[in-house]
């Protein structure tokens, strides 16, 4: 009898750590693109991942930028704030977060997404709209500063290139009301990052994080629907759509 | 990994193309016109109303709808068609696509109107903080009666040493903020700062002095034509005709009986060898006030060629021709009396040498009435 329970509990160890040859459902594939990782971003980080990342470095280029009097190293910090913010290559703020709210949306079209994930995600693609905004408006300042003549004229730019670097990550408090990010038109990555964790948290069956073999084995088929490579060549796939 | 990248922003552009796609050929749920659908759907809605609680036709209208891009007007279908089958999986996979459809739609159009939202943003920012007066037009062409925005044009204005032009932005803010007191108080500011400008170009005969009138112009106050005269004057002082002439012309547009900025035109047009309708028609104008014309009628005449709609020219060329009659009449008048006079001291001095060649001409010479038939004669050739 003692015997059995210890295998049970192995059992249920096992289970619970991942050791099982359950497959998680396609939706939840797509969520861990947006938060846990996916092949095609630089470090193989989720997008949301990436946009962060991004999204700090912006910040920090944006704050050498400020503390120079250079108007060569201002433009140069600002030059790669821009790309760290808006940059299709690079995966800069703005594709990351877009690329993320659009596999939150494959995930709400997956023919496993739980009514939770359909009702989300539109919710939260529609709210990464202040951040794209402010990227887009980054990348305005960013040529101001590129065509200025002066460390005084890039100055007015790269104070507000600031505020937004610091926003998109963060949030702002544009109504005044005292609370960053009160509502989605001050949301930063800091808001959409507990939009995902609230959606995720509501989710029933569980969402537990998704092994890596799977986020990086899902295709999808010329018929539109997702299934997961067996011959696990990590998305890199001719034939598939 | 390449492929794969390119995999992903593939699938993301097929979206984008996707959706431009479907608007070009008005398949998106907003340019969904439910009154001029095609056949199928009309008769796949037709075989609904026949058979309403059949999935078949049920199918059928949401396909036929999901086509034409129709996907709000489907989402009802299948709802109703869920009600009554809620385990049918066709349903259930065309309402998700027809949602889908709709929230990519919402969500491509919240990416559009990012990218408009961040111009304004950008105009707003360059014109209150850099006083760019472009910027600020930007905005206002997004947003013409937001009044914060006309206060930041009209800021930026008077930041640029344009005073008067802020005076015509902040009259248009007071309408807008009938009882702003800082608008007011703007006003009076800008309204001072033009009188400074005013008095340095009435003051200085410098190249400050010139920049100073232009600046201090207000259309339609009572100062207009004498800056813009001062304005010409200076200009042509400095030696620059060209923008003198500019300056004249402006003049003589609001003004076209003052004889000095008339004779500045004729001179400044003559040296500068413009020949642009708009310098044409001053010049005639001008020469019209300086009594001249026939050359005035020319001058005209080559300005209405060259512009046919130019403003009054019509009534200008007019009046230049009754002037020109005038003239011509005056000529034949001057000279038919000094013909007389100089025949009447021939007359009475003794024959001259070319009296002695015409017998009429010595007999028009002897009588006074025959010198005002001819007045007639020539008056009525005209």
């Amino acid at each position: 009898m003692k015997r059995l329970v210890a295998l049970v509990m192995v059992l249920s160890l096992l289970g619970a750590a991942g050791c099982t040859s359950r497959p998680p459902t396609i939706a939840h594939v797509h969520i861990g693109h947006a938060i846990t990782g996916v092949h095609v971003t630089p470090n193989q980080e989720g997008y949301l991942v990436t946009a962060e990342r991004r999204g700090g470095e912006a910040v920090e280029f944006t704050r050498v930028a400020a503390g120079s009097t250079d108007l060569a190293v201002i433009k140069q910090n600002v030059a790669a704030a821009v790309k760290a913010t808006d940059s299709e290559n690079e995966f800069g703020v703005k594709q990351a977060i877009v690329m993320a709210a659009n596999h939150i949306t494959f995930a709400a079209t997956s023919d496993d997404a739980t009514v939770n994930v359909q009702q989300a995600a539109p919710i939260f693609a529609a709210h990464i709209t202040r951040v794209v905004e402010r990227c887009e408006l980054i990348d305005l300042l960013g040529k101001d500063v590129a065509a200025s003549t002066s460390a005084q004229e890039a100055g007015v730019s790269v104070v507000e290139l600031g505020k937004l670097t610091q926003a998109n990550v963060s949030g702002d408090d544009a109504n005044g009301d005292g609370v960053v990010g009160s509502i989605p038109s001050e949301y930063g990555l800091v808001q959409l990052r507990k939009e995902l964790e609230a959606m995720i948290a509501r989710e029933n069956p569980r969402y537990v994080t998704v092994p890596q073999w799977y986020l990086f084995n899902l295709v999808r088929l010329p018929n539109g629907r997702w299934v997961f490579d067996k011959l696990g060549r990590g998305g890199n796939i001719d034939g598939y759509k | 990994m390449a492929i794969s990248r390119a995999l992903t922003f593939a699938l993301v552009l097929s979206l984008a193309l996707l959706r431009t796609a479907l608007a070009d050929s008005g398949h998106t749920a907003t340019s969904c016109q439910i009154d001029s659908l095609p056949k199928t759907v009309t008769d796949a809605w037709a075989a609904l109303k026949r058979s309403p609680n059949e999935l078949e036709p049920q199918l059928a209208v949401a396909d036929a709808l999901i086509d034409q891009g129709c996907y709000k007007e489907a989402v009802p279908v299948l709802e109703a068609g869920l009600a009554q089958r809620p385990r049918s999986s066709e349903l259930q996979s065309r309402l998700r696509a027809a949602r889908s459809m709709l929230n990519e739609e919402h969500f491509f159009e919240g990416l559009g109107t990012a990218q408009e939202a961040a111009r304004l943003q950008h105009s707003v920012m360059r014109c209150t903080k850099l006083a760019d007066v472009s910027a600020c037009d930007d905005a206002l062409h997004i947003k013409p009666d937001d009044p914060q925005l006309v206060i930041a044009k009209g800021d930026a204005l008077a930041h640029g040493g344009r005073p008067a032009d802020a005076i015509l932005i902040y009259l248009r803010a007071a309408s807008l903020l009938p009882s702003d007191d800082g608008v007011k108080s703007k006003l009076a500011a800008a309204e001072s700062q033009r009188e400074a400008l005013v008095s340095q170009c009435e003051g200085n005969a410098d190249t400050g002095a010139a920049d100073a009138c232009q600046a201090a112009l207000l259309r339609g106050s009572q100062d207009e034509f004498a800056l813009l005269r001062r304005r010409g004057i200076l200009l042509q002082s400095l030696g620059k005709p060209e923008q003198a002439l500019d300056a004249f012309i402006a003049a003589n547009v609001l003004k076209q009986n003052d004889k000095s900025v008339a004779l500045a035109i004729v001179a400044l047009t003559d040296s500068t060898g413009r020949r642009d309708a708009m310098a044409l028609a001053a010049r005639g104008t001008s020469l019209l006030t300086l009594g001249r014309a026939t050359e005035a009628l020319q001058a005209l005449r080559q300005a209405q060629a060259l512009a046919p709609a130019l403003p009054k020219i019509k009534v200008q060329v007019a009046q230049a021709e009754q002037a020109a009659r005038d003239e011509a009449k005056r000529q034949t008048r001057t000279a038919s009396a000094r013909a007389a006079g100089s025949n009447a001291v021939v007359g009475a001095g003794g024959a001259s040498a070319e009296a002695a060649k015409s017998p009429t001409s010595a007999r028009v010479a002897a009588s006074g009435a025959v010198t005002y038939s001819n007045d007639a004669d020539a008056a009525h050739s005209n």
